[in-house]
């Protein structure tokens, strides 16, 4: 009883209303039924069609655009139309108005009495016969947004009844829908609700005035029968049963609770603390309150996004189709209004977050410079739906709100209209391209463009364009920005050179100038000095671009210590940003070994905004391990040449035929010096010929085509994680056998003095029993270096050639070049 | 900057090839013969610190002392354009100007007497550095100042500068074609001082030198000019990763540590190719190069400019291909590859051995018609076989006690040839010892006992 009927096939277009024309046609059709009966001619469904589509169109365009402002009175907050409409409908009390009893009423007075009782119904007002249905009379709004429904006295004659009976759903539709139109009207539904009310409202203006065309008909023309009030008004029923099936569903959607919430702002506030963001946290919880307090109300996009399922689905009905393409259109405009504005000019007026975009406003450039993280970029402006380009199926962010129990569609702003889906991060990213561009204060072209708001239709080709049009722009802005005005090129390039040591003579300088202060224990050296030191070796000689930006740091634990553990964490480097962060907090508790100052030297590097988009503190961070890596390798290569350098003296290479012994013992220490040097230098060459070159040059190619930012720094990623794969700083197993490896010839390095002492004991020897005394303790100290030494590069050698047939195949080209440098010594007997 | 490297030119062959050598850096390096940095010389990212220093009035002046006991090769220079590059007060002429008559006794006599001078120079230009790497000495070994002064002076710097690193550019004659008949006796007391005093020599074969002007270059008899050219291409290619800086190989020790792995083999052997007109005039044969093709001829024995007695069981203790262009990394990955498999390269059997690469720039204002260009320093056991021939030359001389009034003139030898059999038996030793360091029983060679404990 309550469902729609079908149309008849007749009937294919929305009849709302009634123009004048068709008026005066009707009423001369129901005079000449009155004459004769069966002249209903189809032409006037044909009239009808034309007309009516075109009225609804033009008179929503005047009308919306005088659509007046709010002012804060009492009358208008609810809904600006509250004067108009009967705002509350209230069920007549019992008794009050005592109707007549039908009983024994001839059948066409029945019927008067009962076309009268309907059309008040039809207006949502209570008639003498067709009563509130009292039992099921609804308390408070919630309740009248379902409808009121409607009961017949069941003294009306059966005949009447029945099609009584099919005309009344229509009154429960429209109590409905105008109850939904007065409270969804309401500004703290957003933008969107408000012009879907505006629009619906409209409609209820026309159905208004059918009504009043067929009251009229109703005083003027005593053949206006019940049979006829169906017959205008059945079409009108199928449509008002559509937005009523459209209201129920936004309305429905708003009682389900959402229950995850709490746990999802349990992990927001963990997160915080960790990054140590009390500011930060409250205004999350802020959010997250309000949010919860709206209790997930239907809105924003998600309104657009029932809209448009709901065009879908019913595209087989072209009168449900072109209604709810009506609706969207109109309620779509504020929508796509907003989603314009971001994409031009990158700012976001989203007061009741109904976009998809979501700006966090308390992460600001200066938070750049301190986390490891690169919030700014990744978090200042996100989608709601907690997406993100780089990993499409990971939902990684806290915040994001649980999705409706049914249909899984997610609340309010968070959801994303299908057929943006595909739009979503271009429309995200134009707007947070625009914005650094902004924060770098460049003029925006689009702050100056007017455009032109009438034409906003969601569904066009046109709006489409405008998205990829803003995003290209804003993509090119930006990536100029980047490129030519900010130098990014050249920084890094300056990175390369200072880091990964591309010309390393500034480093030699460096190194031999503050070589007392960096044998000290880190705590003990003076970074003041250092820098100054590090300024010095900078400044003579050529000019080094950026020279001013490389700081002096010194970390609080060994660099392998540090990346096993990170390793040991993260299973591998380059994962998440949190961890890297949070594991620089762990190391640096756990570090309770003293390291010498050689081993905790590393550099630092100032970048600003917006160029720490790109080199960002995570990015820098894989800088400074490449960078203690080779500094570490250099520092070995430089002890071991200090080493030959003693060796040069006579007492080492005066022939001395006699103690053969003595001779033998010498060249096996100069072996085992050159084998070392050998692995040091051939480790050395292998990073960076064959590592941080290749994929620097394939960065500087990719870079002179990179079309997008986020392509940009993806590379530049990509870029450093691979470079610290090849050189081996990803995996446990390999770090601790190469950590091993340095530390034993840095080891035998250091106690060069000790045996040039045992030298010059053989060369001057002066008591033969002491010469063999001392002879056993020489060879001894000499045979634990060479065991350990053969032992460790054995095991190193397994390794690579495990890695680089497994997992990381660049490491081939170390196989080989450990391959060349093996002695006999080391290939098994 | 740091690791800077004073260069000390002997004699009338050391001076000359220092000429042509200073010509090519400032050439490289955008200096003008004044001394001054030319205009265009803008692209930068090279040191020229290592080699020069600035004046107050920017003028970048060589870190060289140039020392001879006869006038005439320094008053060419000193009339040459290039005659205001270098410091006056760097230039020392014996004011005798008799030269030392190609005797090796009358070259290192007169060392003690002009000790106090040229030291002088050196202590200056060593307190003139930030922190002083080496030396670098350019003399030849057969004529008498070049040898005998050179034999002092090496000497004294490894005395008074124990831990600097002395590297020296040395001439060996034409052992087929002596152009001095005293030659041997020279020879043998200059190599005794290269083998206890000097840390690296890079051997200079004039008869290879010949040689490879005749076939490589087709020029039948090349001018002092012409092979002093193909010397300082040598020398300056040598110093390229110092002058021209990179990820590796930017100071000299490192270079000099990897090659020299026992203190007293440290003879090393150079090869350079293509040698083009751009080097040398009238040099006729351009051709394409790729890494793999240069890395080839780099191996080749008749591009050395060493001519040695190759036998089977020769070997390279160490190898360092210096390759200056533009190139890929991947390209050397690959050519080393290919000269493995086909064993191009026998190396040691008792240490780490292998060819190493430096990658390095080449200098943006000269062209080059060719894309890659590649100089070897090669440290190989066949170079005894030049010894073994200054040995014979020697014994052969000795045998008959010729030539020796013009010696025993000095107080050196005034009371007989000590000296004479000292200097043999050190070269025979290092005969011996790069005899020894074929076989892989080496690390233990003396005894025969492979742990020794």
């Amino acid at each position: 009883m309550n469902g729609p009927r079908t149309p008849g096939a007749k009937s294919r277009k929305s009849h709302l209303t009634l123009s004048t024309k068709q008026y005066t046609k009707i009423t001369g059709t129901i005079a000449s039924v009155r004459k004769g009966r069966h002249t209903v001619g189809d032409d006037i469904e044909e009239d009808d069609e034309e007309i009516q589509t075109n009225g609804i169109g033009n008179r929503r365009h005047s009308h919306l655009a005088k659509e007046p402002s709010f002012i804060a009175e009492q009358s208008f907050i609810r809904a600006p139309l509250n004067s108009r409409v009967a705002s509350r409908i209230v069920p007549a009390k019992k008794g009050k108005t005592k109707a007549d009893p039908l009983d024994g009423v001839p059948l066409d007075i029945q019927e008067a009495m009962i076309l009268e009782d309907l059309l008040f119904v039809l207006m949502g007002i209570e008639g003498t016969y067709i009563t509130y249905n009292i039992d099921e009379f609804p308390e408070d709004d919630d309740g009248l947004l379902k409808g009121v429904q409607f009961s017949v006295t069941p003294q009306l004659d059966p005949s009447l009844r029945d099609l009584v009976e099919r005309i009344i759903p229509l009154a429960t539709y429209y109590t409905s829908i105008s109850t939904f139109v007065e409270l969804r009207s309401h500004l703290d539904y957003g933008l969107v609700n408000h012009a879907l009310c505006a629009a619906i409202r409209d409609m209820l203006k026309d159905y208004q005035t059918l009504l009043s065309q067929l009251e009229h008909a109703f005083n003027s023309s005593s053949t206006f029968t019940l049979q006829k009030l169906w017959f205008y008004i059945h079409p009108t029923l199928h449509t008002m049963s559509l937005i009523y099936n459209l209201v129920t569903e936004l309305t429905q959607m708003d009682d389900s609770p959402s229950e995850n919430s709490s746990s999802s702002s349990d992990e927001d506030d963990a997160l915080n603390e960790a990054l140590g963001l009390a500011s930060g946290l409250k205004a999350v919880k802020l959010s997250e309150m309000s949010v919860d307090g709206g209790g997930g109300i239907v809105k924003g996009g998600e309104v657009v996004a029932i809209l448009w399922d709901r065009m879908q689905n019913m595209s087989g009905d072209p009168t449900a189709y072109n209604l709810y393409k009506t609706l969207l259109k109109a309620a779509g405009k504020p929508f796509a209004g907003l989603v314009e504005r971001w994409i031009r000019t990158g700012q976001l007026r989203d007061p009741y977050e109904e976009l998809m975009v979501k700006e966090s406003k308390f992460i600001n450039k200066g938070t750049l410079e301190m986390d490891y993280t690169d919030e700014y970029w990744e978090r200042r402006y996100t989608l709601r739906d907690g997406s993100s380009l780089s990993a499409p199926s990971k939902r990684h962010q806290a915040g994001v709100p649980p999705p409706r129990t049914p249909g899984g569609r997610l609340p309010g702003g968070a959801c994303i209209p299908p057929f943006m889906e595909s739009w979503k991060h271009k429309i995200l990213l134009a707007g947070k391209y625009l914005n650094v561009i902004r924060e770098c204060g460049i003029e925006i072209k689009g702050d100056a463009q007017v455009v032109d708001e009438e034409d906003w239709d969601m569904d066009s080709e046109k709006f489409y364009k405008t998205i990829e049009d803003g995003y290209t722009y804003a993509n090119r802005t930006l990536l100029k920005l980047l490129m030519d005005d900010q130098a990014l090129i050249p920084r890094l390039r300056s990175l390369k050179r200072y880091f990964f040591l591309s010309q390393s003579s500034f480093l030699t300088h460096f190194m031999d100038l503050a070589g007392s202060e960096l044998r000290k224990p880190s705590k003990g050296v003076s970074t003041v000095k250092l820098q100054s030191l590090l300024d010095l070796s900078l400044n003579s000689g050529e000019a080094y671009a950026y020279k001013e930006d490389v700081k002096i740091v010194m970390a609080t634990s060994g660099l392998y210590e540090w990346l096993l553990k990170v390793v040991s964490v993260s299973g591998a480097i380059g994962g998440e940003g949190e961890e890297f962060g949070a594991t620089v907090g762990s190391a640096s508790v756990a570090a309770t070994s003293v390291i010498d100052g050689m081993d905790a030297l590393t550099l630092d590097y100032n970048v600003r905004f917006p160029l720490s988009l790109v080199i960002s503190r995570k990015t820098i961070l894989r800088y400074q391990l490449i960078f203690r890596f080779l500094l570490h390798l250099k520092h070995v290569e430089q002890m071991l040449s200090a080493m030959w350098i003693d060796h040069k003296a006579p007492s080492w290479r005066v022939p001395t035929q006699k103690h053969t012994e003595f001779t033998q013992w010498r060249t096996r220490v100069f072996v085992l010096r050159a084998r070392m040097l050998a692995f040091v230098q051939q480790i050395l060459a292998f990073a960076t010929v064959e590592v941080l070159e290749p994929n620097w040059r394939k960065l500087e190619a990719k870079l002179s085509k990179v079309t997008t930012v986020d392509q940009l720094l993806r590379d530049h990623v990509d870029f450093l994680d691979t470079c610290l794969k090849e050189c081996m700083l990803t995996s446990s197993k390999l770090l601790r056998v190469y950590s091993r490896m340095l530390v034993t010839c840095s080891t035998f390095a250091l106690y060069s003095a000790h045996f040039t002492k045992s030298v010059n004991q053989g060369v001057t020897r002066e008591c033969t029993i002491a010469l063999t005394l001392n002879r056993n303790k020489r060879w001894e100290f000499l045979g634990r270096f060479e065991t350990n030494f053969t032992h460790f590069s054995k095991v190193h050698h397994d390794c690579v050639q495990f890695y680089a047939s497994s997992e990381n195949v660049a490491l081939l080209s170390l196989v080989v070049r450990l391959e060349n440098v093996r002695t006999a010594a080391d290939r098994p007997q | 900057m740091p690791r800077e490297i004073v260069t000390v030119q002997l004699g009338q062959c050391g001076n000359q090839m220092g000429s042509v050598y200073w010509q090519r850096l400032c050439a490289e390096h955008g200096i003008n013969k004044e001394g001054i940095l030319e205009e265009w010389a803008t692209e930068g990212g090279d040191r020229k610190d290592v080699f020069f220093y600035q004046a107050d009035d920017e003028h970048y002046i060589p870190r060289a002392i140039l020392v001879d006991l006869e006038p005439r090769v320094i008053n060419t220079i000193l009339t040459s354009p290039f005659a205001n590059l270098y410091n006056p007060e760097n230039i020392f002429v014996s004011k005798d100007g008799g030269g030392a008559g190609n005797i090796w006794a009358q070259g290192y006599g007169a060392g003690e007497k002009i000790y106090e001078e040229v030291m002088e120079m050196v202590d200056r230009e060593a307190e003139g550095s930030d922190s002083l790497e080496g030396f670098m000495l350019m003399h030849s070994i057969a004529g008498g100042t070049g040898s005998g002064l050179g034999s002092f002076v090496l000497e004294r710097l490894n005395d008074r500068f124990p831990k600097k690193l002395i590297q020296t550019y040395s001439v060996f004659p034409n052992t087929s074609e002596p152009d001095v008949v005293v030659q041997p006796y020279n020879s043998l007391l200059t190599l005794r001082r290269l083998v206890d005093h000097a840390d690296s020599v890079v051997v200079l074969d004039n008869g290879a030198l010949a040689r490879i002007a005749a076939d490589r270059l087709h020029i039948q008899n090349p001018s002092f000019d012409q092979t002093n050219q193909l010397v300082s291409t040598v020398i300056a290619a040598s110093t390229q990763t110092l002058r021209y800086p990179s990820y590796m190989n930017n100071d000299l020790v490192g270079i000099v540590a990897s090659l020299i792995p026992t203190p007293r083999c440290h003879f090393l052997m150079t090869s350079y190719t293509p040698f083009t007109g751009d080097q040398i005039d009238q040099a006729k044969s351009t051709r394409k190069t790729t890494v793999l093709d240069v890395m080839r001829r780099l191996l080749q024995p008749k591009n050395r400019m060493v001519t040695t007695t190759l036998t089977k069981a020769s070997c390279y203790i160490s190898i360092l291909n210096i390759i200056q262009g533009n190139v890929d990394p991947t390209d050397v990955h690959q050519s080393l590859l290919r000269i493995r498999e086909r064993q191009l390269a026998n190396f040691i059997p008792w240490g780490p051995a292998s060819i190493q690469v430096a990658l390095t720039r080449k200098s943006p204002y000269i062209p080059a018609s060719h894309r890659v260009s590649g100089l070897m320093l090669a440290n190989h056991t066949s170079i005894a076989s030049l010894f073994k021939r200054m040995l014979d030359q020697y014994d052969r001389l000795r045998k008959r006690n010729a030539f020796l009034d013009q010696y025993k003139k000095e107080k050196m030898f005034e009371n007989g040839f000590d000296e004479f059999d000292e200097s043999r038996a050190t070269v025979e030793e290092l005969l011996r010892e790069y005899n020894a360091c074929e076989s892989a029983d080496y690390i233990s060679y003396g005894t025969g006992d492979a742990e020794g404990s």
